[in-house]
């Protein structure tokens, strides 16, 4: 009996819990990790063109920078709130929760619509993915793989948020699902951090 | 003792919104610093540091790493680190090489 019970406490039963959280969260963890290496290999294919191109556009020349400093200043507002909203589910505050997701959502719109806009109107430019107007087609190319993936990401995540605003409302969210959901939405204006300063300020 | 969801639940907002206007501050700091007449090589290594200091208070904060277990801590500073250094020390090589070549060319 003595040696059933040791069995059960021993961490290769699987009973033990090495990282003291539910599965669920340690998975998003790791999958919030292993997606950096995705994005991480993406930003160094990006920076090894550059620095083999002999020339570089100029950002300035081809993006609107005030626009898209008020894209980058959506998404810190919009991870703001979901902390906000993590926090209110752990303090048990629905109505918050449900207040907080909701502008989070908001945030993620108003990013995807002005990422759209942005889109539409360097294509219209004449870039293309094999080509652009500035000479360097690997100028296009990077813009649209990076921020293509990057504005995925963010619609994946108003989708879950969408998901949790709506169980929020029926009274059937759960605080670990926020955070969860939360963990993502996190992750997506973390990347954009980076894609920020490598892409559109060096 | 306190668990993960009453550490998470009980400072309130204030803190996330202090931390909102820290990130806003060092946004602006970086578009100065693309924006300035530093060569490229010393911008690229001061918005990177910017950008990492950003993710680092989004990540202990936002994402409230700072209240877990010390082994996910762990883990996931090292994925983090195994990252950071795909994309700094991977590079290196290529564009060292690339360097060589353009200046005896």
């Amino acid at each position: 009996m003595s040696n059933t019970a040791g069995a059960m406490t021993s961490p290769w039963t699987g009973t033990a819990s090495p990282f003291g959280v539910a599965w669920q969260k340690l998975m998003m963890w790791i999958f919030i990790v292993t997606d950096a290496l995705l994005f991480a290999g993406l930003l160094v294919g990006y920076g090894v063109v550059r620095v083999a191109s002999p020339t570089w556009p100029e950002q300035s020349v081809a993006f609107n920078m005030n626009y898209i400093t008020l894209m980058t200043f959506t998404l810190i507002t919009s991870s703001a709130t979901m902390a906000c909203g993590v926090a209110a589910a752990m303090a048990g505050n629905k109505k918050h929760v449900t207040l907080f997701v909701w502008l989070t959502i908001l945030g993620g719109l108003s990013f995807l619509g002005m990422q759209a806009y942005e889109w539409s109107h360097f294509i219209h430019e004449g870039a293309r993915l094999t080509s652009n107007p500035w000479g360097v087609p690997q100028f296009s190319a990077a813009f649209f793989i990076i921020t293509g993936f990057h504005g995925m990401h963010v619609t994946t995540g108003v989708t879950i948020l969408l998901v949790v605003a709506i169980r929020s409302a029926m009274g059937k969210y759960s605080a670990q699902g926020v955070e969860n959901a939360g963990l993502y939405w996190h992750f997506v204006d973390l990347v954009w951090v980076f894609v920020f300063a490598l892409f559109y300020l060096v | 003792m306190s668990t993960h969801a009453e550490s998470v639940g009980s400072h309130g907002y204030k803190g996330y919104w202090l931390l909102w206007i820290v990130l806003l501050v060092l946004t602006v700091t970086m578009i100065f610093i693309g924006d300035s007449r530093l060569s490229k090589a010393p911008q690229a290594i001061l918005l990177l540091l910017g950008a990492s200091l950003k993710a680092s208070l989004i990540i202990f904060f936002y994402m409230h790493l700072r209240f877990e277990n010390r082994n996910l801590i762990l883990v996931v500073l090292l994925g983090i680190f195994l990252t950071g250094i795909l994309m700094f020390v991977v590079p290196a090589f290529d564009g060292t090489q690339i360097l060589e070549h353009r200046l005896y060319q």
